[in-house]
């Protein structure tokens, strides 16, 4: 096996090595389980950056893969594919894992579940790398349910919690939904190609080409059904990326602890949905309706994200609404041939919304699990280092020059600008709205007079060092999209060529035409640096009042607060619709089926046997005799069909 | 005498094979009844080596050779039982035998 | 020739074999099987089977019906004790089965063109190869193309042997 391949099989699974041996060996031993985590994803960082020396160099490999079930005319294949998309993934992954590794080491201290915590942590990394190095739909599939499984026991981790539990249920039921598209999308895209003759084993390395030159291989380019397939494969995208109406989950999901949201549920495993649309983006291509609609998922995402963040007061839950806006971001840049930005977003975000919810989880240690920020205030005294670094990231997600979402927000709003002046607008807007909110968050955490009681501290190094690092990731992430960096169309690792997969040039033309815009870059940052003005005025200097704010807005607050009635309208579904449609099902269940069929079937049988245990009654002639009915009936038969 | 052809001998190994079949069906001895299932090999022996001439080669005289040798060992094998079945049971008519009761 | 040995052999079969089953000796049943047993001997030579016309003399009439006759006088089998319980229905019942059958038989056998003519009939005794009643072919066949399966058939008879004695023992 080559260097590259051998890498990102290193990379794979030294996660799930922790994940077995902790399982099997060192439950009882906590210090040990949280070192071989942590050594786990360490490899796995290492093996991505010496793979990234090479494929950021503009290196080509081909995709490694063997053959894993052969099914029919079928076969299943397990890969890896070393490119700069995945590897790029592949350092998020594992360089803001590593970091999350070594702040829950400290964050987890003294839990019971400990060496469970750590194997859950190391089952999600090793799933999350495999859609990352995936070759294919079926891979990515498997690994992409895993991904499900871990985050459901991460987010139920504190299984004594009912809370707890039910956010890991909610959680799981939600993506379910998107699964169950996801998979539908798989079958139609599936069988439509083998109705056109075309018979794969689903690799992208396989259909890309397929579908660049769609009109070659007797593929409607337009066609309604792989448009729909395009839009089923992306509703799987649209529940792991949390885009309304398939957000509900990740709000509720911060009931798991702080290092896993902020892990998972902000910068890595939300991101799958992103990163699934960028790697199979040359199925969208073609189809500008599919695009278009998620272009409006994403917009609405963040814009209805961006309100709710207002009226939280859970510093967490705060972060988590962010998350959903942001994601939305990524899906409107996604739905607008903007890949490329999309996962320069999903890259920079990564680190400042890790560092982001890691801060608030040094808070909440450091406040003794107080997660209320009505009852923090003037922290940035106590804690210097949470302080600082969380103003860093602030200002990274508000989008301040020159941190590092300045950057990638603004190739967004390019993207935006090129391709609808009114998602631009949106995007604009919600650019405002993040600033503000963020700098709300930020007032009532560490500015002011402290509201609390508990004695409050600054967290141990080990969780202080994460912050630094990725304070310093950051800043300096956004740098990448210097005239050097990913986003020129010259330079051979560029984003756009990660979009179309392996071996090819940029096949699809009017990804991201012109990179930076000095007009874009002046409108966002003039809205992030109102925003933060507006924040100012209502929560620093106090000169505008909040209370006379929301009594004006009245009706449109009540909707904020209700989360737009999201979980009331899923609520009716259930117990109005579903429930009744199962009320008759067990009806008939119980009465026809069980009753009927299975409870007629069995007495029948039984029946048949007292009949048949009349006939053998162990005399031997009766059996011969039996036998001779048989063979002379056959011979009648014969005789007859003569 | 009307020519003999394969028929003829099709014919006679299903007269002895029938004979053999109603010794089985009618008797209860079950030394009489092994006996007749010999005669019931015998009639199949007799089809087997019709066919093989009829289609000019030897493979129905070689099975037939076989069908033998089962034949033998079956019969040593089925006196065996008979003979652990009598010290049993003092009998070996088969209406004494009804243990296979369903 | 050969349907001289076709009359008189089926006939003594027919005839011994009903004999045979029919008998409430069973040493009687025992002598009337080794005629009809000469009888299948008979119409083996006649159809240029003579290996296995003498094996049929050879291991059937002598070596399994000896054993047979070796069994009843174990079992001391007066005729006494073999009296039968009367089964009408059962005999009518194969009676009927048994003409069935052989009416069936006759049916297909009759019914299909190529067994009729006699012209195959006659091949292997008119051909200028060598005559079917020579040892030698079957020899062949058995050596050569089916050695494994002769060799098999020789392992089942140890094993039948060695059953035999096994259940006959008495304390193992």
């Amino acid at each position: 096996m080559d260097r590259a391949p051998l890498l990102a099989y290193v990379t794979l699974f030294a996660p799930l090595a922790a994940t077995v041996v902790i399982t099997l060996f060192t439950l009882k031993h906590k210090a040990l389980s949280g070192f071989l985590a942590l050594a786990g994803i360490v490899t796995g960082l290492v093996c991505t950056i010496l793979l990234a020396t090479d494929v950021f160099a503009g290196t080509k490999f081909p995709p490694h893969e063997i053959d894993w079930l052969s099914v029919g005319g079928i076969t299943l294949k397990f890969g890896v594919m070393v490119d700069s998309l995945s590897v790029l993934m592949s350092l998020v992954v594992t360089g803001v894992g590593s970091c999350i590794f070594l702040y829950s080491t400290g964050y987890m201290k003294g839990d019971e579940g400990y060496s469970r915590y750590f194997a859950c942590l190391s089952l999600f990394a090793f799933s999350m790398l495999g859609i990352v190095f995936s070759t294919n739909f079926v891979q990515t599939f498997i690994f992409w349910e895993l991904v499900g499984v871990s985050s459901y026991s991460l987010i139920g981790f504190y299984f004594a919690k009912p809370s707890a539990v039910d956010a890991g249920k909610k959680a799981f039921l939600t993506n379910r939904i998107g699964d169950f598209g996801m998979t539908c999308g798989i079958l139609l895209l599936f069988f439509t190609l083998a109705e056109h003759g075309i018979s794969t084993s689903l690799s992208f390395a396989e259909l890309a080409p397929i579908f660049h030159d769609a009109a070659k291989h007797g593929l409607d380019p337009y066609s309604g059904t792989l448009a729909l397939a395009a839009f089923l494969i992306f509703t799987g995208a649209m529940a792991k990326s949390a885009q309304v109406p398939l957000h509900v989950w990740l709000p509720d999901a911060m009931e798991g602890p702080t290092p896993v949201s902020a892990l998972m549920h902000a910068a890595t495993m939300v991101a799958a949905g992103v990163y699934l649309v960028a790697r199979t983006y040359f199925l969208f291509f073609n189809y500008h309706d599919a695009l278009e609609v998620i272009a409006g998922l994403g917009a609405v995402t963040a814009l209805l994200a961006a309100c709710m963040a207002f009226v939280q007061n859970d510093v967490k839950k705060v972060l988590a609404y962010s998350t959903l806006s942001q994601l939305g971001y990524m899906t409107l840049s996604l739905g607008l041939f903007g890949p490329g930005a999309a996962m320069f977003h999903l890259t920079t975000h990564a680190a400042f919304k890790a560092l982001l919810f890691l801060g608030a989880g040094s808070v909440i240690h450091g406040c003794h699990h107080e997660q209320d920020m009505r009852h923090m205030g003037g922290l940035r005294k106590l804690m210097p280092v949470t302080a600082w670094t969380f103003i860093i990231g602030s200002a990274a997600l508000a989008g301040i020059f020159p941190l590092a979402g300045f950057w990638s927000k603004d190739a967004i709003l390019t993207t935006a600008l090129h391709e609808s002046r009114v998602l631009f607008g949106v995007g604009l807007v919600v650019a405002f709205m993040t600033a503000c909110y963020m700098g709300r968050a930020y007032l009532m955490t560490f500015e002011g007079e402290y509201r609390g009681h508990a004695k409050v501290h600054e967290s141990p190094a080990t969780m202080t060092i994460p912050l630094v690092v990725l304070a310093g990731l950051s800043i300096v992430a956004g740098f990448f999209s210097l005239p050097i960096g990913f986003l020129g169309r010259e330079h051979p690792g560029a984003l756009d060529h990660m979009i179309v997969g392996p071996g090819g040039p940029a096949w699809f033309p009017g990804i991201l035409e012109d990179h930076f815009n000095l007009m874009v870059a002046a409108g966002g940052t003039l809205a992030a640096v109102l925003g933060i003005i507006v924040a100012w005025r209502f929560y620093g200097s106090r000169a505008w009042s909040i209370e006379s704010f929301t009594a004006t807005i009245g009706p449109i607050h009540r909707w904020v607060v209700n989360k737009f009635y999201f979980d009331e309208v899923y609520l009716w579904i259930v117990r109005e619709i579903q429930q009744r449609v199962a009320d008759v099902c067990a009806w008939f269940e119980k009465n026809v089926l069980v009753q009927g069929v299975v409870k007629g079937l069995s007495d029948f049988t039984r029946w048949l046997g007292y009949l048949v245990r009349l006939m053998l009654d162990g005399h031997l002639h009766r059996y011969v005799t039996m036998a001779l009915f048989g063979i002379v009936a056959i011979l009648a038969y014969l005789g007859m069909r003569n | 005498m009307p020519e003999v052809t394969t028929a003829h001998y099709v014919v006679l190994s299903a007269v002895i094979f029938a004979v053999g079949l109603f010794g089985v069906v009618t008797r209860k001895n079950a030394v009489i009844i092994l006996m007749s299932l010999e005669l019931m090999l015998n009639g199949a022996n007799l089809a087997f080596v019709a066919f093989s001439r009829h289609h000019g080669n030897l493979q129905g005289q070689v099975f037939t050779f076989f069908v033998i040798a089962v034949a033998a060992a079956e019969a040593a094998v089925a006196l065996a039982i008979l003979i652990a079945l009598f010290r049993l049971k003092g009998s070996v008519t088969l209406d004494d035998v009804t243990e296979l009761r369903g | 020739m050969e349907g001289l040995s076709f009359w008189v052999g089926g006939t003594l079969t027919v005839t011994a074999g009903m004999l045979a089953v029919t008998r409430r000796n069973a040493v009687a049943s025992v002598m009337w099987l080794v005629a009809a047993f000469m009888g299948m001997a008979v119409l083996f030579f006649g159809m240029d089977a003579a290996f296995l016309g003498v094996i049929q003399i050879l291991v059937y009439a002598g070596a399994i019906l000896v054993l047979f006759l070796f069994v009843i006088m174990l079992l001391n089998l007066t005729p006494s004790a073999l009296v039968r319980i009367d089964r009408p229905r059962a005999k009518v019942l194969g009676l009927a089965s048994a003409g069935f059958f052989v009416t069936m038989i006759v049916v297909v056998a009759m019914g299909s063109q190529a067994w009729t003519t006699g012209e195959k009939a006659h091949r292997i005794g008119s051909s200028a190869g060598p005559r079917a009643s020579d040892v030698l072919p079957v020899a062949d066949q058995l050596f050569e193309q089916h050695l494994l399966p002769f060799e098999v058939a020789s392992i089942l008879l140890l094993v039948a042997i060695i059953g035999a004695v096994v259940l006959t023992k008495r304390k193992v």
